[in-house]
């Protein structure tokens, strides 16, 4: 996973800013989850070493380069590409792509004139299984109130300021279907191979707040 | 969760709904923004169970769910052009749009 690009991350307390936490503050969420855990594994309600386990398959085997694999496939292959657009749970099941939260899948994707962003207003509904865990800005209320409200204005300050002539389409995942936005390839990358192509696939770009990283801003 | 069902749905891609706003107490997928504004389905998902009903014990009450699209300056007048929003609704929450 991409802790150090994620500006918003505070994932087990490693918040840079320091500000507003404090390894004393009783309300800090590490201090809350490491008392819940203790709690949990004195009482005999949880194995720490599975816990463990689960954090560590969270941070190494799932997360956005499962996601980043399939854009960077479509790419490359364009009848692999037809097929997620119309029937990705197909293709997922056919790659093996299995796991939590993507029971059924819908690929959106970005072309000139068409910008997809993906949101969930009503909680957190994500792709885990495709993107790894959602960032904290993704479960935030301001997110998922401005996300529909005012998407531009969103895309804007996180970087993507679209032509007034684009088409946004935003897609708010309040059934169990979950949403992937197929960003556009970038220019300059032709003749490369699928791996490469995937470093250029970044997370927020599956999530639609960013494009695919162009291979000469590396 | 999916499960199939042997009624077939009862709006087809292209048809203007409108959710009415819930009366009900309790938890829904209904998100109030989209309430009362007609909107046009865009896709016929797989039916699902109905979270409505399941998060309360009362049974599964499948669903078939639509994707539907509405112009975001008809859900909000001062909008930012040129933007849809799509949201997933089951089909006990809509009714055709007058």
């Amino acid at each position: 996973m991409d802790h150090a690009h994620d500006h918003h991350h505070n994932h087990h307390g490693h918040d840079h800013h320091g500000r507003d936490h404090d390894h004393r503050d009783a309300s800090s969420p590490q201090i809350r989850v490491e008392a819940l855990e203790d709690l949990l594994v004195d009482k005999g309600l949880a194995d720490r070493a599975r816990i463990d386990a689960t954090i560590g398959r969270y941070e190494h085997d799932i997360g956005p380069m499962i996601g980043a694999q399939l854009v960077a496939r479509a790419w490359t292959d364009p009848a692999l590409r037809q097929r997620l657009l119309t029937d990705a749970d197909a293709v997922a099941a056919e790659l093996d792509v299995r796991g939590a939260e993507i029971e059924h899948i819908e690929v959106k994707a970005n072309e000139p004139g068409v910008h997809n962003v993906v949101v969930c207003t009503l909680c957190s509904c994500y792709p885990w299984a495709l993107l790894g865990l959602p960032p904290n800005w993704y479960k935030s209320p301001e997110y998922r109130a401005r996300a529909v409200r005012e998407p531009r204005a969103v895309l804007a300050e996180m970087g993507l300021e679209l032509d007034t002539d684009t088409e946004v389409r935003v897609w708010d995942s309040s059934s169990e279907t979950r949403f992937l936005v197929l960003p556009e390839r970038p220019a300059g990358t032709d003749g490369w191979s699928v791996e490469q192509l995937a470093d250029l696939v970044g997370r927020d770009s599956m999530i639609g707040v960013a494009l695919a990283t162009s291979p000469q801003a590396d | 969760m999916r499960r199939d069902l042997s009624e077939p749905p009862r709006f087809a891609v292209g048809d203007r709904v409108v959710a009415p706003p819930s009366l009900q107490a309790g938890h829904t997928r209904l998100p109030a923004y989209v309430a009362g504004t007609p909107g046009t389905v865009v896709k016929v998902h797989p039916a699902e169970v109905l979270p409505d009903s399941t998060a309360h014990d009362l049974g599964e009450r499948a669903q078939h769910v639509y994707c539907v699209g509405y112009e975001a300056q008809s859900l909000w007048p001062d909008a930012e052009p040129n933007a849809t929003i799509h949201v997933d609704l089951y089909e006990c929450y809509l009714q055709p749009a007058p």
